[in-house]
Formats: structure tokens, sequence, C-alpha cells
């Protein structure tokens, strides 16, 4: 296959990957209005309240969360710092509904801390002798959701922080500027872009939240999404909130850039040593809140799901258990597989092609990550009905059996939004390694007469399987993990992993599924074991 | 010169460990008004490390810091950097990329915000950046950053710069130029500087007094002349300036004399004792060749560097560099030549 093919196979991919994105703007334009007027009409506002307020208190929250820590573990040198910028990541592997239930378990009206309260206090319930704080509203979600969403601003923060380096700085201080007004006027406002990237990737995750959400009762857009298709099965009202939640997104990004101007924030370097050494009460407030956020991010949680699967042993030995894990491996296996050839076939056309648009199917198929999870499975769902749609009218029309829905009926609907969601942690990963392998390679094995194919599989793949295997792994735990679009998406009767848990979740019975959940929190710790050592390679 | 009333900033004895390894130990310093120190050395010799001690970015462990009279670090106390009144300029010029050349010049000025705008636009005037004031510093060469640096640093009205390899990332052809304006621009603001580099030509050329630093000591300290004609240690001459090494012994006349080239014509310095075992250390402009059909040396390399030519020549069981002026006549590789040596002062040091 000549440069020119690579070419055309690279961007018909993307094109693939690109089509519920379209299909979603185009969708959000038909005219069949009557349940999105209806739903204007009555619930929407009210959801679009509950939804801001989350987003906006998530936001807060975990700016709160990530940014002080993220700072501290670059900038600062304190008891446990080392231990610190890793387990500061652990809340990742955790998934928010798990917190959600654990929490509402504990601070619950009938939960153990009230239980001590009133115990201790002698508090007559009967006359509401005693006030309590509500968790299951939307400041509780937003808590929630910041306490496992905090470590991608966390991770981003301090790599910003990290490559600011200590020169600027060192030079604010020596311009007779404190290390608060230096903090302030320097160092965020230099890792705002990467700070704001940090919150609208939060941003798109607190919207597209549905299990979280649900299971506080607080209604937002995704309701109203989840609600419009699987209630009243009306593609086209949830494509058009879909849309409005997309706005969302894109308007935050497009307020930060325009805000940028001309600036250039970077600024890399890469000999970074702690600026301040915290002693006294400073470095014990340091240690203290950094180990906070990782007790109630991941500890506390853990232990508590532990707890749930030592009490609950006997209900481990459910079969369904042992189907579901399988068939959300096979599905995962798949989408990993698929989503990795296809960032090969990416990265290896940027590569080989001199062509000006080489580099474009990468961009465009990685951008379907913003998106929030309950957004693209919708947008996946919009041309595969079409074409189940028109296909079925061709078959009948031709005399033969409808062959029903034979796409978004089936787990290749699952598949594909996997593909299209995780594609951008592939291309990542598999383009980071293609540009470790020196361009001489490529002119060495052309002067020797080798063709692309040949390069590709006899050169490249050997030199890149490491990242190859990293890439499908990331993908495949991502994959396991999704809730969302596997709740939209899959056929009657399937379940994945996370389903499977969040099922047992919404029925509050997670003590049932509790040893599923920690097959779900130790699937998710390999990732961040992954960033932890890319971290300290970068450090 | 350097005399206890005017002396702006005073090292006493200071050590500093970096990741519990020593870095500075016991060095001391001492700098006038209005002097540029340089602080010259081979990387890993403490250079920056002592800038950093001075800026108040690393505490002592020893000794003390003083600035004017008053104590700015000593291993119990230390004033924060931001109230030393000390600027440094590092060498990636560390300007904050999301502010304009204007914006960082105003950084540190504790004024109104006119007040601050004139004196960072008079400061940018006297470094020849004024059209340059909206300009991000993305947009700007690196010379034109070191600019910006030095309007930056001297906007605070320091009393003391400190500069780190501030040259390193200037174009070579700017170089000179712009280290006789921003010396200049020093001088004009009376004020004090230290500035650390590598590389003697910047030392030369932007220094009062230079200071040869050593595994974290002050080796010797004086003027350009006195490093490059009186190095008090081998490593000190050969950092001046390449050179040729010969065993030689003191003669009764005070002069030396080794193998091959008989009695040099150079005096030994009469305030030191030496044994009889001595090397002595001669630089290649201090040779001169002349062409011998029945010379005693042998051309055997040469190079051209347009300004000088390189000879390499074999005198017996020894091998010279000499150097001459590249407009002379060239000597064919193979010639048989003498050498002289001129007269000078020896540097001599003991055989290890």
């Amino acid at each position: 296959m000549n440069n020119k093919k690579w070419l055309i196979l690279a961007w018909a991919t993307s094109f693939c990957l690109i089509l519920p994105a379209l299909f979603l703007l185009a969708q959000s334009f038909a005219p069949d209005t009557e349940l999105f007027d209806h739903l204007w009409e009555t619930v929407l506002p009210d959801y679009i309240v509950n939804t801001l307020q989350l987003v906006s208190l998530v936001l807060i929250f975990s700016a709160l969360f990530a940014i002080p820590v993220a700072w501290l573990v670059a900038m600062c040198d304190f008891p446990g710092k080392r231990y610190f910028q890793w387990l500061l990541m652990l809340p990742l592997a955790m998934p928010a509904y798990v917190v959600a239930y654990v929490y509402t378990d504990l601070f619950d009206f009938a939960g153990p801390i009230q239980r001590v309260l009133r115990a201790l206090f002698q508090w007559d319930v009967a006359i509401g002798q005693h006030w309590f704080f509500e968790i299951r509203n939307v400041p509780g979600a937003a808590v929630m959701l910041a306490l496992v969403l905090y470590p991608y601003l966390y991770l981003i923060a301090r790599t910003a922080f990290l490559e600011q380096g200590a020169h600027l700085l060192q030079v604010s201080r020596s311009l007779g500027q404190s290390p608060w007004q230096s903090f302030k006027r320097v160092a965020v406002p230099l890792c705002r872009p990467a700070i704001v990237v940090g919150l609208v990737f939060i941003g798109a995750e607190a919207l597209g939240d549905f299990a979280t959400v649900h299971y506080f009762a607080v209604n937002t857009l995704t309701t109203a999404v989840y609600d419009s298709w699987l209630g009243h099965g009306s593609l086209s009202a949830a494509a058009k909130i879909s849309i409005l939640m997309l706005i969302g997104v894109m308007a935050i990004l497009a307020v930060e850039r325009w805000q940028r101007g001309r600036q250039r924030y970077y600024h890399k370097y890469t000999g970074q040593t702690a600026l301040f050494h915290l002693s006294g009460w400073q470095a014990k407030g340091a240690s203290a809140y950094c180990a906070l956020l990782v007790f109630a991010g991941f500890i506390l949680p853990a232990l508590i799901l532990l707890s749930y699967t030592l009490k609950s042993m006997s209900f481990n030995t459910d079969s369904q258990l042992g189907v579901v894990l399988l068939q959300t491996a096979w599905l995962a296996i798949l989408a990993a597989v698929i989503t990795t050839a296809l960032a090969i076939i990416f990265s290896f056309t940027n590569r080989i092609s001199r062509h000006a648009s080489a580099a474009l199917p990468s961009k465009l198929s990685s951008m379907s990550y913003m998106m929030p999870s309950t957004v693209l499975a919708i947008a996946v769902l919009i041309p595969m009905t079409l074409f189940e749609i028109t296909l079925n009218d061709l078959w009948v029309w031709l005399g033969f059996d409808a062959p029903g829905l034979f796409l978004s009926g089936t787990v290749f609907a699952l598949v594909f939004a996997f593909v299209v969601r995780f594609q951008a942690v592939a291309n990542g990963t598999i383009e980071s390694s293609f540009l470790a392998v020196s361009p001489s390679l490529d002119m060495a094995a052309k002067s020797m007469g080798k063709s692309n194919q040949q390069l590709l599989f006899s050169i490249h793949i050997p030199l890149i399987r490491k990242s190859i295997s990293t890439a499908v792994l990331l993908v495949f735990i991502e994959c396991m993990k999704e809730l969302p679009a596997a709740l939209l998406l899959r056929p009657f009767n399937f379940d994945t992993l996370a389903t499977y848990v969040y099922q047992y979740v919404s029925d509050e019975q997670l003590e049932q599924a509790a040893f599923a959940a920690i097959l779900i929190v130790l699937a998710g710790l390999y990732p961040v074991i992954r960033l932890t050592q890319t971290g300290e390679r970068t450090t | 010169m350097t005399t206890d009333s005017n002396i702006a900033l005073q090292l006493d004895h200071i050590s500093v460990s970096y990741q519990q390894k020593p870095v500075l130990d016991k060095l001391s310093l001492r700098i006038a008004d209005n002097e540029i120190m340089c602080l010259l050395g081979q990387s890993g010799s403490g250079k920056t490390t002592a800038l950093k001690a001075i800026a108040g970015l690393l505490p002592l462990l020893h000794g003390e810091i003083r600035l004017n009279g008053e104590v700015l670090s000593s291993a119990k106390h230390c004033v924060m950097p931001e109230q030393r009144g000390i600027s440094i300029i590092f060498q990636d010029f560390a300007l904050f990329p999301h502010m304009t050349v204007l914006e960082n010049v105003c950084f540190g000025i504790k004024a109104s915000a006119q007040v601050a705008n004139e004196k960072a636009k008079a400061l940018l005037a006297l470094v020849k950046m004024s059209d340059y004031e909206p300009v991000y510093p993305s947009e700007l060469s690196g010379g034109q950053q070191q600019r910006v640096a030095i309007a930056r640093a001297l906007a605070t009205d320091p009393k003391v710069l400190l500069l780190d390899e501030p040259f390193s990332n200037v174009d070579h052809h700017l170089k000179e130029q712009l280290m006789l304006d921003i010396r200049k621009v020093l001088k004009q603001h009376h004020t004090p500087a230290i500035f650390v580099t590598h590389s003697k030509e910047e030392a030369f050329t932007f220094a009062d007094k230079l200071a040869f630093m050593e595994s974290g000591k002050v080796i010797q300290e004086g003027i350009a002349e006195s490093l490059y004609f009186q190095p008090s240690s081998a490593s000190l001459a050969e950092s001046m300036g390449e050179g040729n090494w010969l065993k030689v012994e003191v003669t009764e006349d005070g002069l030396t004399k080794c193998p091959y080239l008989g009695t040099l014509p150079t005096s030994v310095p009469n305030d030191q004792q030496y044994s009889s075992t001595l090397r002595q250390f001669i630089r290649p402009n201090q040779l001169v060749l002349e062409a011998n059909p029945t010379g005693n040396a042998e051309v055997i390399e040469q190079t051209f560097n347009g300004e000088s030519r390189y000879y390499f020549v074999r005198l017996g069981k020894i091998e010279l560099r000499v150097s001459t002026v590249s407009n002379n006549v060239s000597l064919p590789n193979g010639s048989l030549v003498d050498v002289t040596v001129l007269s000078h002062r020896a540097i001599l040091f003991e055989r290890t």
C-alpha cells in the first residue's frame, strides 16, 4: 500500500469515528420537537439549573481539592510527599456511584455515624432535636463526583507546575513578591490553560454522569437524555438535549482560548527541585490535607467495600458474575484491539505521509474524548438507527425478512461507542511511542527497498510493542469501567461489570456486588500505576 | 578597588549543602559598590549555588552573608528572598510568558500603575526595547529577552543584581555588543552585580573582577590579567586558555630550564618557594617559530581559525602548541623550525 492509500484508509476510518458527532449535530435540527418542547415547558429548566449547579460545584470542589495538593507536591517538601504524589491519584480507580453509595450508607439517617451520634447525645428523633447534613442532594452528589474526579486536575496541574519550573517563581520572589503573591500572580495564571483543560474534562465527566445523580435522585440533563431515549424513544429530543450539554463544554474551551489571545504559556523546565521546605504546622497541615483526600476518595470507600465483601461472602458465589465478567472481558478486548489498531494506522500514516492533512485523522478521532459519554451514546445511536431503518425498508421492499436492529440492538453499538470514546487514549499512547522511534530508521529501511507494510510490521511494531500492549490494556480497563454508554447501549439482558454493579447500587444492595465493585477498582488501579511510573520518569 | 568602606556584599565562610552533598565550602567574597564580579569555574564548582544562596533561595549551613552591613543569611537567620532587594536573572531569563514586555518590567515595581508604567518605559528605553512594550516574550529573540530581563531586574532598584550564565542563550555575534551595553546600563545605575559563567571571554569582557571557583571554594580572585598571567592553580591556568606543560628546573639565575629548549627567558616569581621538580605552563602565543632548514623542531600539524594559526611542533620527545598571527606566511607540515620562548613571568607548579 502506498502513502496515498494509507492516507485514504486513515481518513476513512477517522470519518467513521466522527460520524456520530456529525449526525448528532444534524439530528438536533430535526423537526421532531414535540417531546423536547414538552420537556422544555415542564422539567427541563429545573434540570438545566440542577446541571449547572452540579457541574459548577463539582468544578469548585475539584479545584479546591486538586490545585493545592498539586502545588504542594510539585513545589514543596513535606513529610510523606514521595508517597502522596501517587496516593493522590488512587481515587481515579473508584467509581463515583460506589463512593456515593458508601457515603450514603455511612451518613444516612440509618447509617452508623448518625446512629452513634444519636446514642451518644440521646437525641430524640421524633421532636427533631438535631440537625445533620443531607447527603442526597446536589452538593452531596458534587462532593462525591469531585472526590473521584479531582485526580485528573491534580495530575494536569502538577505537571504544569513542575514544567513551569522554579526559576519563574524564584525571579518573582527576587522581585519582591511573597510566596502567596508569586503563586497568585505567576504560578496559577501560567497554569491556567492546563487547569482549564482539567476542569473541562472533569466538567464533561460530571455532565455525563448518570449513576451518581440518579442514585441521589438529582435530575440533570443526563436524566433528561435517558428519559427521552429509554422512556419515550425520542432520539431527536435526546440529541437536542445532548447538544445543549456539548455546547456547554465547547463554550468553556472557547472562552479560555479567546481570553488567552497571543499569550504563550509554555515554559518547559526540567531541573525541578522543591522550592519550599515546609516545617512545623505548615508541613503537618500539608500532609494532613493530602492524607484526608486519599482517605476520603479511596481508603475509606475501599475499606467499606472490603467489609461488604467479607460480610456477604455467600453472595459472591453468584454464577451470573462469572458470565458478566466473561462478556465484559471479550467486549473490552475487542474494543481495545480495534482502538489500538486504528491508533497505529493514524500514527503510521502521519509518519509516512508528507501530506499536510496526515495529522488530522488522529486529531479528529481524539475529539470525542471530551464528549460526555451519555451524549456520545446518543450520538452513536443516530447513524446506526438511520442505517438500520433504511436497510430494513430496503430488505422488505426487496421481499426479504427485515434484519431488525442488527447494529443498535447488538453489542456492535457498544463496541463502536467504546472505540469512539476511547480512541484518544490509544492515540496518545501510540503517537508518543512512534515519536520515540528515530526517523532515520524509516529512511534506512526504505533505502533497503522495504515497503510501507514491511516497515510497519518489521520495524515499527516490534519497536513499539510495549506501548501497543499498554494502549490495549488502558482501553480495556476504560471499557470495563464505562457505565453511562453501557447503560444506554447494552442489548437486552446483557450486562457489563459496571452495569451489573450499578444495578445493585440502584437497588441499594451494593453489598451483594461488592466483590464485582472491587474488581472494577482493582482494574482501575492499573492506569493509576502507569501514570505514576510515567510521572516519575518525567520528573 | 574593594576596601572595607565600600563593600556592598560580603560572604564570610559560607557553606551550603544540596541534597546532603556539600556544594559550597567556606566560600568568602567581597563585592564593592558599583563593581561587577564574575564567578568563573567549571560545571559543578558551586557558582550557581553561590548565587542562589545570596538570593536567599538556599539556606546556609555555616557562615554569613551581609548586604551593606546588614546580615541577610546565617545558619540561624534568613531574610526572605522578597525582602532582600536582590534581583536575579537566570540563564533562561525566566520572563513571565503570560505577560507582555511592559507587564514583565512593571511586575516588581511597588508604585501606582502610572508611576510603574513610566519607570518601566524608561528602563525599556535604556535597554533599547521601547518598541516591544506590547509584545509577549515568546515573540522576542534571545538577545531581546535578555534586555527585557535586565530592565525587569533593574526596575526594583536592586541593591545587588545576580546573573546566572546570562549570555549563554544569546547568539554569538550579538553577545559582545550586548555585554558592553548591559555593562554600561549597570554602571549607569550604580548597581553592583555578580555574574556566573564558565566562559573566560564573557568574564573578561563583562566583569571588573573575577573569582575562580573550584569544589565550592574561591581558588583565586582578582582582575582578568592577574588570573590569566598569574594563575594560582593548574586547573585555573588551563581554564584561562590552552597551553604547553614543560618539566623544568629553576636555575641559580632565577630562570627556568628544560630539556630541548635549554634555559628559558622566564623569570621565576621570587615571592614563592619551589622544589626542584616543577612544571611550567607556557601559552601558545608565548612561543615563536622561525623557519630553519637545520632547526631541531618539526611542524607536524596545523589548524587555522581566522585570527591565528596553530602549529603542532615536535621537539625531541615533546610536542608543543604554538600560535602565530594568521597573516604570517604558513609553514608547511614537515618543515624544520627553531622554537624560541618569549620573555615573561613563569607560571610554575609543583609536579604531582
